[in-house]
């Protein structure tokens, strides 16, 4: 059994029942494998960020389950989800969302320390993912000092702090130049192949020719579900 | 996580300053005021142990022990009627006179007129002598001082002080007793009526065969002569404790007050801090953060704040009560025990504790998702 995530007729209304009523994701199923390398593309406010939010147990759907590694989310308390979130999920955002008191390093120890591991232990890990990122340099500096590319290899390093089953990332190379983007997109890719699960909330067709599986949305309905 | 929350709040530091200094503010007046009602329950303390043994009688409508049996006037006669109430060993009269009264302390000095046969009985016997004698019988123009009093006035043996336009020759100097005691000019009773025209007594100390009978001989005297009043030293602690607790209650309620705004302040803080850090607060949860967690760091944070504020507190406050006492040249008595500082920090804590407590519940109540789309 290699499903990581699956999704069963997701639901998600926003002020339900009012005038302003809006159905951001209309009864969706799909199903993620381990080493897919999903895009989910479409056009602005269909749907796309909503769902990467339910997938990272980040909100809650109106009905509707969410299924990671066999276990039912949406039945699961706070600090249950919170677990999930940090053992199994990796996240990667558009605006990087690095914590600016932190250094580069201590943003990637981070997740290891919430999770419990002490301090040697989530330094030697946290290096060692800077090293995949190619960043063991930059290790001391603060965001600030760092540019909008390296930051975000410093996210995705962070996303796998905790070795998740799958990464999700929310327009990772939105706030980049198409350089840069480029490095981003093939730092996924090499990820991808080294075996981790990935999904990508993009509008950049770079990323979305990687993929091994396109999920199109519209009017918070899948579109298409390709292979 | 004790690193994060120290560099949170070193983020506004002018914030984080103001903050600080208001508990500062607040724990300082808990240490001075505490000092002070420390200091005049020590001094009260003291006065009452010499008491225990006699029966203090004095004229019905007088004033309190505590401000020196004001108005109070006992004559010969009366002294005389007195020895003869059954069970009466000895009827001991004093006089005194107080010395301009210097605000927020009482009187500069007090001149305290004793039979010097009779010294077993006074204030003053259990004291050493930091210099010369005590007073004998045959003594008239002679006076032995507390410490403070010759040293405010570089006194030394057998310089003359003058009271009354008369001069009185240093004998002896007591022992520093950190008392009122220490400003005191202990004369011979019968120079001292002489020399301020007294024709009474301030009061006399009725000294009982046995010790066991002081409730009633107080009684019997309090029935036989309708102008005297006869305290017993239960009676005096009895009021003693009631003026003590009134003293405590009234200076560490106000103080109490400015150390609860102060505690206000870091609340205050707090909830800013949490609205500013809405964000990093989603990340954080997003990450793995449990709700537990959150809150652990917020209320971390304000504690650190107030432990700050406290401990500047005490120091603020040891400091303002050495200046009172240098200012006061040693009279002011105000002492600051271990209690005084432990409670003081631990009342520091507490309100960075429950002044974090509303902003870190709602730290924690933020949805990640909520907190992530703020910007």
């Amino acid at each position: 059994m290699n499903e990581v995530i699956r999704t069963e007729n997701l639901l998600k209304v926003y002020n339900e029942g009012m005038s302003n009523e809006v159905i951001a994701l209309d009864r969706v199923n799909i199903k993620i494998k381990k080493g897919d390398f999903v895009a989910i593309t479409g056009p602005s406010g269909s749907g796309k960020s909503t769902l990467l939010h339910m997938l990272g147990v980040l909100d809650k759907p109106t009905s509707g389950k969410v299924i990671i590694d066999d276990i039912d989310v949406s039945e699961l308390s706070d600090d249950e989800k919170t677990e999930i979130r940090r053992e199994k999920i990796g996240f990667v955002f558009q605006q990087f969302n690095l914590i600016p008191l932190l250094t580069a390093i201590e943003n990637v120890e981070m997740p290891i320390q919430l999770s419990g591991k002490d301090k040697t232990k989530s330094s030697s890990r946290a290096l060692e993912l800077l090293k995949i990122v190619n960043l063991e340099n930059r290790r001391d500096h603060f965001p600030n000092q760092l540019s909008g590319g390296q930051q975000q290899r410093v996210a995705i390093a962070r996303s796998l702090a905790n070795d998740p089953n799958i990464i999700l990332a929310d327009e990772p190379t939105g706030n980049l130049d198409s350089k840069t983007s480029q490095e981003i997109v093939k730092l996924l890719k090499d990820l991808n192949l080294k075996g981790y699960t990935i999904v990508v909330v993009t509008h950049d067709a770079s990323i979305a020719k990687f993929a091994s599986k396109k999920v199109y949305m519209r009017d918070g309905k899948v579109d298409n579900h390709e292979k | 996580m004790l690193d994060l929350a120290l560099k949170n709040i070193l983020r506004q530091k002018t914030r984080t300053i103001l903050t600080i200094i208001g508990i500062t503010i607040g724990i300082a007046a808990i240490i001075t005021l505490g000092s002070i009602s420390e200091g005049l329950t020590q001094t009260i303390n003291s006065d009452l142990e010499f008491l225990s043994g006699f029966i203090t009688v004095t004229s019905k409508d007088a004033s309190t022990f505590f401000v020196g049996y004001l108005g109070s006037e006992i004559t010969q006669d009366e002294a005389n009627e007195l020895l003869d109430v059954s069970g009466v060993k000895d009827v001991v009269p004093f006089n005194l006179a107080t010395g301009p009264i210097i605000p927020f302390h009482g009187p500069e000095y007090i001149v305290y007129g004793f039979d010097p046969d009779k010294n077993e009985y006074f204030e003053g016997k259990d004291i050493d002598l930091e210099s010369g004698r005590r007073l004998e019988s045959s003594d008239e123009f002679v006076t032995v001082i507390g410490f403070n009093y010759a040293e405010t006035r570089h006194i030394t043996l057998s310089d003359f002080i003058e009271l009354e336009d008369e001069e009185f020759e240093v004998v002896g100097i007591l022992e520093k007793t950190e008392s009122d005691t220490d400003d005191i000019i202990f004369l011979p009773l019968d120079t001292m009526n002489d020399v301020y025209d007294f024709d009474t007594y301030r009061a006399v100390y009725v000294i009982p065969d046995d010790v066991s009978k002081m409730d009633s001989i107080a009684e019997t005297i309090n029935e036989e002569f309708t102008d005297l009043s006869a305290r017993t030293t239960a009676d005096i602690a009895k009021q003693a404790s009631g003026i003590i607790n009134n003293v405590r209650f009234f200076t560490v309620g106000i103080a109490a007050i400015s150390a609860i705004v102060g505690g206000l302040g870091v609340m205050n803080t707090m909830i800013m801090s949490v609205l500013e850090r809405r964000q990093e607060i989603g990340i954080l949860k997003a990450l793995g953060a449990t709700n537990k967690f959150v809150m652990r760091l917020i209320l971390i944070e304000s504690s650190l704040i107030s432990l700050v504020g406290g401990i500047f507190g005490v120091m603020v406050g040891f400091v303002s009560t050495f200046l009172m006492k240098t200012v006061s040249q040693g009279t002011a008595i105000a002492i600051i025990t271990p209690n005084l500082i432990i409670y003081s920090l631990i009342f520091a804590i507490s309100l960075g504790v429950i002044g974090g407590l509303y902003p870190s519940k709602k730290a924690a109540d933020l949805s990640p998702i909520e907190a992530l789309r703020y910007e």
